[in-house]
């Protein structure tokens, strides 16, 4: 009878160390159990007031490196998940992930169509904000960042930010996914004057 | 008189690296690697060393504004060729890359990548997909390996053969591969084995990397 107390204790305390060991390796549902693989829609056209509408459903989501997926209930479903981590399935993009999304872009340089990717549609796209810096993707270009106007984007080699508005002061209200302790919402930010950062716009805007 | 219409030994392994040149004959035997193998070329060379007309001046000028440090490390393999360094606060790592298809406004360069590195290391390989192409099309990834102490020589499977780099220059290495790169995922698989520089094997494993950042 002891012994089998002594196998038990062992057992449960064996079981919680294995547990503990579990939870280091972090995992949401998120994207398992909400997101899709569903094709783009092309669309004819794009517009800045389209991409922003695109961009606010974001607002308030989360983050996630590699990420690109987020639904529009204004919370983060997988808060403080690890950084730098893209295994993580949590939820919201990452800075590229939603500029991806954001500016609707194809997934080669050879198409310039616009593609309308679903909130819930998981893709990340192949371009790194340093990527963006030097104006990849389709139609992408690198502009003087005087020229910047909205839903044009401000992009360092380890980060990308969406100019949401233009502030008197000479900053600007950045639209971003800017880190796992902050998710993807509206900052001030002086990125237009940081020379880290360049100024680059997706072409093909209808207005 | 019969010429060679291909630049594949007999084995079925490619001879030639991406610039032409005739790869080096692997020195040892690598353990447990079955494929045929090629050894990728390598040079490390100092910034005061870097001629102003030369492919890699052209990426050091994308990164003018982080002024380069220490060792720069030039690759050529099959598929792809590479330039890796580490800027002045020694925080980052920059990487060019190449490939033979064609991309946009004929750049020398067709990606690149930037790391941040944390302690010393980078966070995750900083895949490179999506712009660089094989002459046929196809997809080429890149991605830095940090290979494990005593390791001389970073093997990655490749389709019907082993690509093989020596470690140098204190830098990570930047490894390329065709086989399993995925456009819509943005991801790309490497199948990876680290050995001794008398060959013996190291380690043996799969990095799953995704587009990031």
């Amino acid at each position: 009878m002891v012994r089998s107390r002594i196998f038990l204790a062992c057992f449960v305390t064996a079981f919680f160390l294995t547990s503990a060991g579990t939870a280091a390796a972090y995992h949401t549902r998120f994207v398992a159990d909400n997101c899709n693989y569903a094709g783009p829609t092309p669309t004819p056209y794009i517009t800045r007031d389209g991409s922003t509408t695109v961009a606010l459903r974001a607002r308030y989501e989360g983050y996630q490196w590699a990420g690109g997926c987020w639904n529009d209930n204004d919370r983060d479903e997988s808060p403080n998940d690890p950084t730098s981590d893209s295994a993580t399935g949590g939820e919201g993009g990452d800075c590229s992930g939603f500029t991806f999304k954001v500016w609707r872009e194809s997934l080669t340089e050879s198409d310039a169509g616009f593609l309308q990717w679903g909130m819930l549609r998981n893709i990340h796209g192949p371009y790194t904000a340093s990527r963006f810096k030097a104006g990849a993707g389709a139609p992408n270009v690198t502009v003087s960042k005087s020229a910047l106007t909205n839903m044009d984007a401000l992009a360092s080699d380890s980060h990308i930010g969406i100019i949401y508005a233009k502030n008197a002061d000479g900053t600007d209200q950045i639209i971003e996914a800017k880190g796992e302790a902050y998710g993807t919402n509206i900052w001030t930010r002086t990125y237009r004057g940081d020379s880290s950062y360049g100024g680059v716009r997706r072409t093909g805007w209808s207005s | 008189m019969l010429v060679a219409a291909c630049d594949e030994n007999d084995d079925g392994a490619p001879t030639t690296l991406m610039n032409g040149a005739k790869a080096a004959e692997l020195p040892v035997d690598l353990e447990g690697v079955a494929s045929p193998a090629v050894l990728t070329s390598f040079a490390v060379r100092r910034v005061e060393e870097i001629e102003g007309a030369s492919a890699v001046a052209t990426c050091l000028r994308q990164h003018r504004d982080d002024l380069p440090y220490g060792s720069i490390v030039m690759r050529v393999g099959v598929s792809g060729e590479s330039v890796t360094f580490r800027n002045r606060s020694r925080r980052g790592l920059y990487g060019c890359d190449n490939s033979q298809g064609a991309r946009e406004e004929d750049r020398r360069w067709c990606g690149g990548a930037f790391g941040q590195l944390d302690g010393g290391h980078l966070r995750d390989p900083r895949l490179d997909m999506g712009e660089c192409t094989t002459r046929g099309g196809g997809l080429v990834g890149f991605a830095w390996i940090e290979p494990g102490p005593g390791a001389k020589y970073v093997v990655v499977q490749q389709q019907g053969y082993a690509e093989v780099y020596e470690v140098g220059g204190g830098l990570p290495v930047r490894v390329t591969t065709t086989s399993d790169v995925e456009i819509e995922g943005s991801r790309a698989t490497f199948e990876l084995s680290e050995h001794y520089a008398d060959g013996r094997a190291i380690r043996r494993y799969r990095v799953d990397a995704r587009v990031a950042g």
